[in-house]
This record gives C-alpha cells, sequence and structure tokens, in this order.
C-alpha cells in the first residue's frame, strides 16, 4: 500500500525580470493506492503530476509531506531549521541530494519507474539493458542472462536482443522499458505517461500487453496521462489533478462491472463527465 | 567535478585560475624544476593536454542528461555504477574529442619543449635547420610532426568507432 501524506511541492524560479518566484507545482496531495490497483493520476499538462510521481519514486524531496510504503516511512522532507540544515548537509556532503551510496546501495525501494521518454540507455544493446536492471537488483550472475530473456520474450522482442535502441521502433523501445522494468519484479510500478509517443493503434496494442502482464503479476501500477479514455480503460481509479497549483480536484472509482471493456456505455459516460471537470477545471 | 557539486565548487576554481596561464609560459619554470630532459618534456605535455581534456570531460559529465541518471537511480544505481555505466558512456564522444584536442596540443609542447631543452628530437632539428637555413630539413621535420599528429588521430577514431557502436549502429 502507498500512502502519501499531504505532499507538497515547491519550487523556486527566475522569472524573465530576474526575481526569484516560488512556484507550487503540487499543494498538499494526499492519495492511498492499494496493493494490486492500477491507478491513474489524470489532469492537463503542467499541473504537477509528475512531480508527484517522482516524489513516489523517491526521486524528488517533497517540500512537505511524507510517503509511506506499506507503514514504512521512505522520504523525509527537507529540513526546516538551521540545525537541521546543517546535520543534513553533513550527512549528504559528497553524495547526491537523494541520500545515494558512494560504492554499494542498500535497497529502500521496490519500485520501477517508466519515464516519458523511456530513458533507456542508448549505449546498452536490448539485452544488457534489462540485464543492468538486474545486476542493479542484485540477481545473480548467472540468473540474470536467463532472466532477461525470459522478460523480453513477454513482450515479443527475443529477436532483437543485441539490437540497440536507436535501430528500434517508438514501440518497441516502450515495450523494453516495459520489460526492463517487469524484469526486477517490483511491488510498484510508475509510469510517467508511457504511451504518449506512439501511435494510436501501437497504443491500443501495447495497453492490452501491459493489462495481460498486470493479470500475471498483479503489482501496483500508478499511471500518470493526460489522456482521458486511456486513464478510464486501464485504471481502478481515476485521480483528476487541476493545475495551479496541481492538487486532486475528484477522485473516481470505476465500478468493477465495467473496467477495461473499451467500449462500455457506462465509462463512455463518465469520460463525457471527465471532460466536462476537466474543462471546467482549466477554466477557473 | 561534473559530478557532485561539493567537488565542483571547490576545486574548479583552482582550475579555472591555472588553466589560462598559458603552457609555454611554464616552460623556464619547469626547466627549473625538472632539469633539462624527458621528465621536463613529459611534464609539458602532459600541460598542454591536460586543460583541454579536463574542462571538455567535465562539461559533458555536468550536461549527462538528468532522465538517465534517474532511472539508473531507481534501479538502485550506486553512485560508482553511475560513474562507470551512466556518465562515462554518455560523455563518451565529448571525451575522445576532447583527446584529440589534447593530442595537437601535446605535439605543441612537444616541439616547444624540445626546442627549449632538447640534445635531439623534432624540435631541435627544427632549431638547428634554422641556424643553417637549410628549408628542406625544416619542411621534412613539418611533415612528420604533421604525420604523426593524424596517426594518433586515427587510433583515437578507431577506438571511438570501437567504443561508439551504439553510435554507428543505426542503420
Amino acid at each position: 500500500m502507498i500512502e502519501a501524506r499531504k505532499i507538497s511541492k515547491i519550487y523556486s524560479v527566475v522569472n524573465q525580470h530576474g526575481i526569484a518566484e516560488k512556484i507550487t507545482a503540487v499543494q498538499s496531495v494526499s492519495l492511498t493506492v492499494q496493493d494490486g490497483r492500477i491507478v491513474s493520476l489524470l489532469g492537463p499538462s503542467g499541473c504537477g503530476k509528475s512531480t508527484l510521481l517522482e516524489i513516489l519514486a523517491g526521486l524528488q524531496i517533497p517540500t512537505e509531506g511524507e510517503v509511506f510504503i506499506d507503514g514504512v516511512r521512505v522520504l523525509e522532507p527537507l529540513p526546516s531549521s538551521r540545525r537541521e540544515i546543517e546535520l543534513y548537509r553533513r550527512k549528504y556532503r559528497f553524495l547526491s541530494p537523494l541520500a545515494n551510496r558512494l560504492i554499494r546501495n542498500t535497497l529502500k525501494y521496490d519500485i520501477a519507474v517508466i519515464f516519458q521518454d523511456y530513458a533507456i540507455f542508448p549505449w546498452m544493446t536490448v539485452l544488457k539493458n534489462v540485464v543492468f536492471a538486474l545486476k542493479m537488483r542484485g540477481v545473480d550472475r548467472h540468473e540474470r542472462k536467463d532472466k532477461a530473456i525470459e522478460y523480453l520474450k513477454r513482450v515479443d522482442l527475443s529477436s532483437d536482443l543485441n539490437k540497440y535502441p536507436s535501430q528500434l521502433s517508438g514501440g518497441m523501445r516502450q515495450r523494453l522499458a516495459l520489460a526492463r522494468a517487469l524484469a526486477v519484479e517490483p511491488k510498484i510500478i510508475l509510469m510517467d505517461e508511457p504511451f504518449a509517443a506512439v501511435d494510436t493503434l501501437t497504443r491500443e496494442r501495447l495497453q492490452d500487453d501491459l493489462l495481460g502482464l498486470w493479470k500475471m503479476t498483479k503489482v501496483t501500477i500508478i499511471l500518470v496521462t493526460h489522456d482521458i479514455s486511456e486513464a478510464l480503460y486501464l485504471s481502478d481509479e481515476v485521480f483528476v489533478f487541476s493545475s495551479n497549483p496541481g492538487t486532486i480536484q475528484n477522485h473516481f472509482l470505476i465500478d468493477e462491472l465495467h473496467r477495461r471493456r473499451r467500449n462500455s456505455p457506462q465509462l463512455h459516460d463518465l469520460e463525457q463527465k471527465l471532460i466536462k471537470i476537466c474543462k471546467y477545471n482549466h477554466r477557473s | 567535478m561534473g559530478w557532485n557539486l561539493f567537488i565542483r565548487k571547490h576545486i574548479l576554481p583552482l582550475f579555472q585560475l591555472l588553466a589560462p596561464v598559458p603552457p609555454p609560459a611554464w616552460v623556464p619554470i619547469t626547466i627549473i624544476l625538472f632539469g633539462v630532459g624527458l621528465s621536463m618534456k613529459l611534464f609539458l605535455i602532459f600541460l598542454g593536454a591536460f586543460y583541454p581534456i579536463l574542462f571538455n570531460t567535465y562539461q559533458a559529465v555536468k550536461d549527462t542528461e538528468p532522465r538517465y541518471l534517474s532511472s539508473a537511480r531507481s534501479l538502485g544505481a550506486s553512485e560508482l555504477t553511475l560513474i562507470l555505466n551512466v556518465y562515462f558512456w554518455h560523455s563518451l564522444g565529448a571525451i575522445i574529442m576532447s583527446i584529440k584536442t589534447g593530442v595537437a596540443m601535446g605535439l605543441v609542447m612537444l616541439v616547444i619543449a624540445e626546442m627549449h631543452g632538447g640534445r635531439s628530437g623534432i624540435g631541435y632539428l627544427l632549431m638547428e635547420s634554422k641556424e643553417f637555413f637549410q628549408i628542406p630539413h625544416m619542411i621534412v621535420c613539418m611533415i612528420i610532426l604533421g604525420v604523426i599528429g593524424w596517426f594518433l588521430i586515427e587510433v583515437l577514431n578507431y577506438i571511438e568507432l570501437k567504443l561508439a557502436l551504439w553510435k554507428v549502429a543505426r542503420s
């Protein structure tokens, strides 16, 4: 179970007059996600849903609020008093701000992230990308390759093991990213607009692939998207964001009866409703 | 230096202060320190090649795409793996390019070092033929220098081709 409590993220940016301004990307967002569910965060671009996802993934530190995964606090907010700042500096002086270990990492999260533009490494072959991920998770040297091939087979990439990502098409790259995320057998997969860059037909196929794999593994998936029909088709729950500042506006549970049917009329009604809500949010 | 803010803040100013000193200006003090000999030449060549390589590599490492970093971090990579598996490969092209510049600068420093304190070598030969006005000798020296530089850069090209296969793999 993932629990986010009152998360806020404030950036400081410099405006065109050269004066520092603060921008609230996410404002006191609380959400709870049960295990084994697909949850969508839906909202217009730039409303802070990607920021929230990165906070959940542990890649950014929230200004306020805490993230709990299975009841364990995984993120601490930045210090506020001078004394705490001093301690914080001493702790993280030689490292990146995310408390990364220098030589060996003790794993904190059992999370895999799929980014908007996939972020698969272009200097590794398809096979090596997955093997690298397994290596990072401490899988035994002899098992890595077999396991990687097994997961690549699941996404129909077993014939392109030794190609480089630049030789693959967009859909194949997406499937590679999916394989890499699944191969580490995470409890939670976070996806940041995973199907934004592929054409409609490929997207529908990838969505079905994703659902098939999800049924097999039953991982928790948190999906960030701005595509309403995609959110409705894939997920059990939908959180609707509004922008400026990013907060959760509405929360929908989709009936089990209508879940994951492409042309169900109830979903169509809900889609119309959501479009209205989004338009309204946008105006205000 | 590109990797860590702490190191960057504390060491970069030092290099920025030292780098603008033209390498030939180091010649007199190097001769005092090392005497006339191989170690002085080596040190001068090192000085010539060091700064272009350092600054280009620094810039390339600093500009590493953050999405690759966060992707590797979310997989649980430690900083050492990040350096070996992400930073290095991402800035490989720039590193090799900077080594090429470094080779050219190294040749310059080789000639200068030999002009000032050599009893043999191409730079010395050049100076000597200048004394006796032997133009063919001078031209031969220049051609030899050019061929050496070209050869070294070809070697680097070959290494780049072997290492950065993923860049040429787009067919």
